[in-house]
């Protein structure tokens, strides 16, 4: 029990639009164990996202609970849920990760709880951008820009790291690089990881696969 | 790297954008600090003058003393003169007096100067003729002018205004009886606190008000302070259209910026702190415009105090005097809170904003 980062039981969301309602996820059960390195996969509009944003208490539960190590997150007022997303959870987004005033090196220290430049040179090193870090967002090919979400997304050491589409918009050399990445985070230090794709190639360097269709899984 | 950097480095991003808006604050504030300034120029500048050429009191008729010891055609008895001549709390005694009359039909003041320091003249004391004079009839030192029947001739020039009233300045021992030996006002040391002196002799004579030079600037200071609001308030509409301009700014900004906040908040910045981000660089926009206008209008009151203040009369009138701290302090302040407060509405809307439909913007 102690090893569940994330525990999904009969989770439903529904969004409402207008007076139509929009049932995004239909009673999702799922365990993710420490250690893990899950892909999800599956047709448009099927609900990963909405799942990796429960998953990232980005948001609540219409009905049923997800518990992050053990707490249910809607007992979370919104500043602990804050606080919980900046320091315990990683997050990578398909694209528009980065804040395009911001050097690459501020876009890696700017959610750091405790600000450190030569750590965060380190995570920069590690994803490979040693030497770039004073350029911006628009001086970055796409697979540079996702190395540096990555380096953001382990600033405060997080317990998990939740991509969505990381690789979306990348070509196979930049799609291979940042899934060696990920799988390296995962195998040598540990890191949960639970990745939204599309690409079958990039599903394969996690080491389950998950599938989804219409608000549940498969 | 925290999320109020962030702020600093928005202002850079549409710089267009970020001056425009500045520029609204900054002419809003150079309208007004250049206002004041020549309203709080004027008052010290008039204070000053008046504590540097005042007896410690002066004392006229009572109902002249009502309009701010402008003495006009109302004069002192002549009991009143005697009693006064005699008090022992006082010595340096000087009377005053003021007239008007006419030279060629054209109404004139004439003044008697008991001091000539009071005023600059071109040529000697004696019989000095104000510019407007000499304009009107072309005369000059050593012309022959009459006043009341009596021949005089001009011994000097000043351009001591009188805003385009002639005015002639004579010693009093001749000013007085061309004026029946009438006394418009008497000025004198005392030789105890004004105050008190000033109250023995409202006490001991009757209908006469002693005023003290703090009387003098109080008046001053009432009637220009007055003025001073009055011109501040209608500057100070040009400077609420460029705050108003900030929350129109800062909606377009934050709209645009929808997917950034997502992620903001996605990467685990509070509700809060983006607020407070919204607010700071709203409050900037405010208080960088706030301190360039403030640069503006201190160099344009520089350049009045060379070029303009000698055509009137004010040589003197320094800087300092137009731009009290109270001045530059509130201008500073209140052009950036009225700025955090245009930015209340923009920032609550980029708090409020729901992180998924934030990350879902494109
Ligand atoms: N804010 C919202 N309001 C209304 N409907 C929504 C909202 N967010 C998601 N949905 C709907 O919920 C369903 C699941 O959306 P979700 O984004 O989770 O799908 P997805 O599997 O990530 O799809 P994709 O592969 O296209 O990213 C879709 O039908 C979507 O239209
Ligand atoms: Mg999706």
């Amino acid at each position: 029990m102690n090893d569940t980062v994330l525990e999904f039981n009969q989770v439903w969301k529904t969004y409402k639009m207008g007076t139509e309602k929009v049932k995004a996820l239909r009673g999702v059960d799922l365990i993710i164990k420490k250690g893990s390195f899950i892909a999800i996969m599956g047709p448009s509009g099927s609900g990963k996202s909405t799942l990796l944003h429960l998953a990232g208490i980005l948001d609540t539960p219409t009905e049923g609970t997800v518990l992050m190590n053990g707490k249910n997150i809607k007992d979370y007022s919104g500043k602990e849920q804050a606080k919980q997303r900046r320091s315990n959870i990683g997050f990578i987004f398909q694209r528009f990760n980065l804040m395009p005033q911001l050097t690459v090196l501020e876009n890696v220290m700017l959610p750091m709880i405790s600000p450190d430049a030569e750590k965060a040179k380190i995570l920069l090193d590690k994803v490979g951008l040693k030497d770039k870090y004073k350029r911006f967002q628009k001086q970055l090919s796409g697979g540079e820009q996702q190395r540096v979400a990555i380096a953001r997304a382990l600033a405060n050491d997080p317990y998990i790291l939740l991509a969505d589409e990381p690789t979306g918009e990348l070509d196979t050399q930049n799609t291979r690089l940042i899934m060696d990445l990920l799988k390296n985070l995962n195998e040598n230090d540990g890191l949960t990881i639970v990745a939204v794709t599309h690409n079958p190639l990039a599903a394969e360097y996690a080491k389950e696969l998950i599938k989804m269709q219409d608000g549940n899984i498969i | 790297m925290s999320i109020y950097k962030l702020s600093f480095k928005n202002l850079n991003r549409r710089k267009l954008r970020s001056a425009l808006t500045m520029l609204g604050i900054i002419i809003g504030v150079t309208a007004l600090v250049v206002l004041m300034g020549i309203g709080s120029g004027m008052t010290s500048y008039m204070k000053g003058q008046t504590e540097s050429i005042m007896g410690d009191v002066t004392i006229m008729n009572s109902s002249a003393a009502a309009y701010m010891g402008s003495t006009g055609d109302s004069y002192l008895s002549k009991e009143s003169v005697a009693k006064i001549k005699n008090m022992s709390q006082i010595y340096d005694i000087k009377e005053e007096t003021q007239f008007t009359s006419t030279i060629d039909r054209m109404p004139i003041i004439v003044v008697g100067m008991s001091d000539w320091n009071q005023i600059k003249i071109n040529g000697t004391p004696g019989v000095v003729i104000s510019k407007s004079i000499v304009d009107q009839f072309g005369y000059k030192i050593g012309s022959n002018i009459t006043i009341k029947d009596k021949k005089l001739t001009v011994t000097g020039i000043t351009n001591e205004g009188g805003f385009g009233m002639g005015i002639i300045f004579l010693n009093t021992s001749q000013a007085l009886p061309l004026n029946d030996d009438k006394v418009s006002s008497i000025t004198a040391s005392t030789k105890k606190d004004p105050e008190v002196v000033k109250k023995e002799i409202e006490a001991q004579v009757d209908d006469v008000s002693a005023l003290t030079k703090s009387d003098f600037t109080k008046q001053i200071d009432d009637i220009m302070s007055g003025i001073t609001l009055f011109v501040g308030a209608i500057a100070s509409i040009a400077l609420l259209v460029g705050v108003i301009s900030i929350i129109n700014i800062m909606l377009v900004n934050v709209s645009e910026r929808t997917r950034e906040i997502g992620v903001l908040k996605a990467i685990g910045f509070t509700n809060r702190e983006i607020l407070g981000s919204i607010l700071m660089e709203a409050g900037l926009l405010g208080l960088i415009g706030a301190v360039i206008g403030l640069i503006i209008a201190a160099l344009l009151l520089e350049l009045g105090i060379i070029y303009l203040a000698p055509q009137l009369n004010m040589e003197g009138v320094t800087l300092v005097q137009m731009l009290p701290l109270w001045l530059v302090v509130g201008v500073i302040v209140g052009s950036a809170v009225l700025s955090v407060l245009a930015g209340l509405y923009p920032a609550w809307r980029a708090s409020r904003l729901n992180v998924v439909e934030a990350l879902r913007y494109e």
